[in-house]
């Protein structure tokens, strides 16, 4: 459990503040405090319905583009608002980008331009500077060695764990701070599912990453600090070996020895 | 005291149930083992300690397979927390349960070779602390079955009394075969039964110390000496 982590070489460091939203007349979250540590993993637990997915698309205000979504409360990214309204959503999310449950490369798109689909929507880039931050990418998200050969076909060519891993390296291509991922691994096979555990492990110290997850195993190998979330309400919030081995709260060790219900 | 709420997946209750079960069965028999040999030193009983010996075979087939059933129950659940620090320690304390059986085995090995010498007779101190061994072997086990710390820290606080018994006994041999060198070599064997029943102490603090952790989730043991 818990690899050591080097110390952060940049920003993402979040601080959420009292962080209430919902949809509708529904709150979903009810008041979420949290200090999340620059160039650490943070899995975030809990039952189906606890909220988890919901905090994560507060923290690079996804959540917003429900349209019955409300939120109150703050969420600072290296001291800097995210609700901010003179803040641009589109360059916060290039700062702090997002992997899904469901690898989703554009599927109209190569393995080269979906790597790049980030940063030719801003960017005008020369082919040689295109072809480092593909390669920088692709090796950073541990697929330039399967994929350099064929940079050129389909996204949807490759394999689910491939795909997953492209996802990243698209992620990281735009240079974000904070990396968010909603269970990024649960349509994945268990070896593909390990290439994406050991690349995340690989990334922290570079960026922040927060993981959503229901693998209870998978949050206590690949992060520092788990956070504990049940109904709406941050039960627990410790170091990753506190989390698995002595929890502080009953309501967390009834979770996670499956004794919840 | 034990946690009463069950899991969602009942299977997972029971087979922690039988683990548990085990371990209380071995017990029992290694503390019953411990308590006949002292039983047989004490008045020569060569017909009980040959028993003893014999049993000592249940225990160490009861080590492996609670062994084995822990490591089959880890590799099935992955378990977190309670679960886990509850089958991690069963798997160390089967070592100190079974050790507690090889000292019945010592004891009663002792019993044979005194029998044919000729320091007849028992010794107060050793009798008693045999006794008190004997309480901490099976409060030390209980506290840990049923998870009760306050048990497990009475028989913790039980050890200092062994350890001034057995530096009497200690003492006395020392000045008895000073005056009898005829019984140097049976002297011997006696200080080696309170040793070994003074190391069944210590087996049995070790039990204490796992239901402490059980219950409280941190490591107790070595307390300002790590």
């Amino acid at each position: 459990m818990n690899v050591e982590q080097k110390e952060p070489a940049r920003g993402g460091a979040i601080e959420t503040r009292e962080i209430v939203a919902g949809f509708d007349t529904r709150e979903v979250l009810h008041g979420i405090s949290m200090q999340i540590q620059p160039g650490q993993v943070t899995a975030l637990i809990g039952p189906s319905g606890c909220g988890k997915s919901t905090f994560l698309r507060c923290l690079n205000r996804m959540h917003e583009l429900v349209p019955s979504a409300f939120i109150r409360g703050s969420v600072q990214l290296d001291g800097q608002e995210v609700y901010d309204p003179e803040l641009d959503p589109v360059f916060l999310r290039r700062r702090v980008g997002m992997v899904f449950q469901k690898p989703n490369p554009f599927p109209s798109m190569s393995i080269r331009d979906n790597v790049l689909a980030g940063l030719t929507l801003t960017n005008r880039l020369k082919a040689s500077e295109a072809d480092l931050l593909v390669e920088r990418a692709l090796n950073q998200a541990a697929l330039w060695d399967e994929v350099k050969d064929r940079l050129k076909s389909p996204g949807m060519s490759l394999s689910g764990g491939q795909q997953q891993r492209l996802c990243i390296a698209r992620s990281l291509a735009v240079d974000p701070d904070v990396l968010l991922m909603d269970e990024p691994c649960s349509a994945l096979d268990p070896i593909a599912t390990a290439r994406v555990e050991d690349l995340i492990q690989s990334l922290a110290g570079d960026y922040t990453i927060i993981i959503v997850t229901h693998n209870m195993q998978q949050a206590a190998r690949v992060s520092s600090r788990t956070a504990f979330l049940l109904s709406g309400e941050l039960v627990e919030f410790a170091e990753t070996n506190t989390i698995f081995t002595s929890p502080r709260d009953q309501r967390t060790e009834d979770y996670i020895t499956g004794k919840f219900g | 005291m034990p946690d009463l709420k069950s899991h969602t997946d009942k299977i997972f209750d029971k087979e922690l149930a039988e683990v548990s079960h085990r371990i209380e069965r071995m017990g029992t028999i290694a503390g019953d083992m411990l308590a006949a040999s002292v039983r047989a030193f004490n008045t020569r009983n060569t017909t009980l300690a040959r028993e003893i010996m014999d049993e000592d075979t249940q225990v160490n087939r009861l080590e492996k397979n609670i062994d084995q059933l822990c490591l089959e129950i880890i590799a099935k659940r992955q378990p977190m927390a309670s679960d886990l620090r509850f089958l991690v320690l069963v798997m160390k304390a089967v070592v100190d349960i079974e050790r507690i059986g090889d000292i019945a085995v010592n004891v009663s090995e002792r019993t044979m070779d005194l029998s044919r010498g000729a320091l007849t007779g028992s010794w107060e101190e050793l009798s008693e602390m045999g006794a008190i061994v004997l309480s901490m072997v099976r409060d030390g086990m209980r506290a840990f079955v049923e998870s009760d710390e306050v048990l497990a820290c009475e028989v913790l606080k039980r050890d200092a009394e062994v350890d001034r018994l057995f530096v009497k006994v200690f003492a006395d041999l020392i000045e008895l075969m000073g005056n009898r060198p005829d019984v140097i070599n049976l002297g011997i064997h006696v200080q080696s039964v309170a040793k070994w029943i003074e190391r069944a102490g210590d087996h049995a603090m070790n039990l204490a110390e796992y239901a402490i952790f059980r219950v409280k989730g941190h490591d107790g043991r070595h307390a300002g000496r790590s």
